[in-house]
């Protein structure tokens, strides 16, 4: 495997649930971020392979982060995680450089299937 | 109050959003502990500033309370109460442990709590948006642990002035056969509720 993967959300619960779901799948390479500057600080610094991103977040929230991470990096893999799973906000992540929305809950199979699907 | 025939669509409106929300919200919810969640009909209605103590029974009752910006296309507050009995079990379904001590919340708790107010407001949120096409968002949910009356005087002393009629929803329902309620109040600008109206084709 060896692949690196950000999880960004402020909620630690949330960050928890991912990483646990990840690290049983052998993924060991996992960083966190608990808001959107964070994420782009924790972006650049580890170049993640993938980014799972939450858009409701204090101080920048996720579609900003997004926006700020495939400004750095165009070829960025970030796919969004969000309760606000409303078409105009699926339809703006997508246009924004978003692979794939997983609307919040979630089971941590569609987070699993994501992974494959994007890491192949 | 009197009630013309224009007020009148607009209180029926207001109660189907209610409704629609509030399915929304407790689907997400059974599906976020993954559990049976059975709803009773919620119950809706308008109550104005004077009368929100009285709405809701027990002030004295020490509950969690989520306050949550509304903003984009419609702006507004949403005020989350959940019994504290119901937060203590989805920290055991969920963490493994059921809740002692309320004043004692780690991180962990606390980010839990605020997501199931996140994931519930947000489903609410979304069903408004893709009934009316319009783009909406909510804040990160202010999380307080206090007797009800406290916490509704926060939006009391704020929005008086900005909010005339309130929309109360309450909730019952069980998970694993225990009775839950909540309670949610939604202010909503006279200005909001009229754009939203309009998509409906509600004039
Ligand atoms: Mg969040």
């Amino acid at each position: 495997m060896g692949k690196k993967i950000l999880i960004v959300d402020d909620a630690a619960f949330m960050r928890m649930m991912i990483k646990n779901g990840l690290t049983q799948n052998g993924f060991t390479d996992i960083f966190e971020a608990g808001d959107g500057q964070q994420a782009l600080d924790m972006y650049q610094a580890e170049r993640p392979d993938l980014v799972f991103m939450d858009i409701t977040m204090p101080n920048v929230d996720g579609i900003q982060a997004l926006k700020n991470i495939k400004a750095f990096d165009p070829a960025a893999k970030v796919v969004m995680c969000s309760a606000m799973g409303q078409e105009a906000m699926v339809v703006e992540a997508i246009e924004s450089g978003a692979l794939d929305f997983i609307v919040k809950p979630f089971k941590i199979d569609r987070v699993l299937q994501t992974v494959s699907k994007v890491l192949g | 109050m009197s009630i013309n025939r224009n007020e009148n669509s607009k209180l029926d409106f207001l109660l189907e959003i209610g409704n629609i929300g509030s399915g929304n919200a407790l689907t997400s919810l059974a599906e976020f502990i993954d559990r049976r969640v059975d709803m009773k009909a919620p119950r809706l209605e308008f109550v104005d500033f004077n009368e929100l103590f009285g709405s809701v029974g027990g002030v004295e009752n020490v509950v969690s309370g989520f306050l949550i910006n509304v903003h984009g296309d419609v702006n507004g507050i949403m005020l989350f109460l959940l019994q504290n009995e119901l937060a203590s079990e989805v920290c055991d379904i969920l963490l493994g442990s059921k809740l002692i001590d309320l004043n004692a919340l780690d991180e962990l708790h606390v980010s839990l709590f605020k997501e199931i107010a996140n994931i519930m407001a947000g489903s609410y949120i979304s069903a408004l948006a893709e009934m009316t096409g319009l783009k909406i968002t909510t804040s990160v949910p202010d999380l307080a642990i206090d007797m009800a009356g406290a916490i509704l005087s926060v939006p009391l002393i704020h929005f008086e002035n900005v909010f005339g009629q309130i929309l109360l929803i309450q909730n019952s329902f069980s998970v694993d056969l225990k009775e839950y309620n909540s309670s949610i109040f939604f202010f909503l600008e006279d200005e909001s509720i009229a754009k939203l109206m309009k998509q409906f084709g509600i004039e």
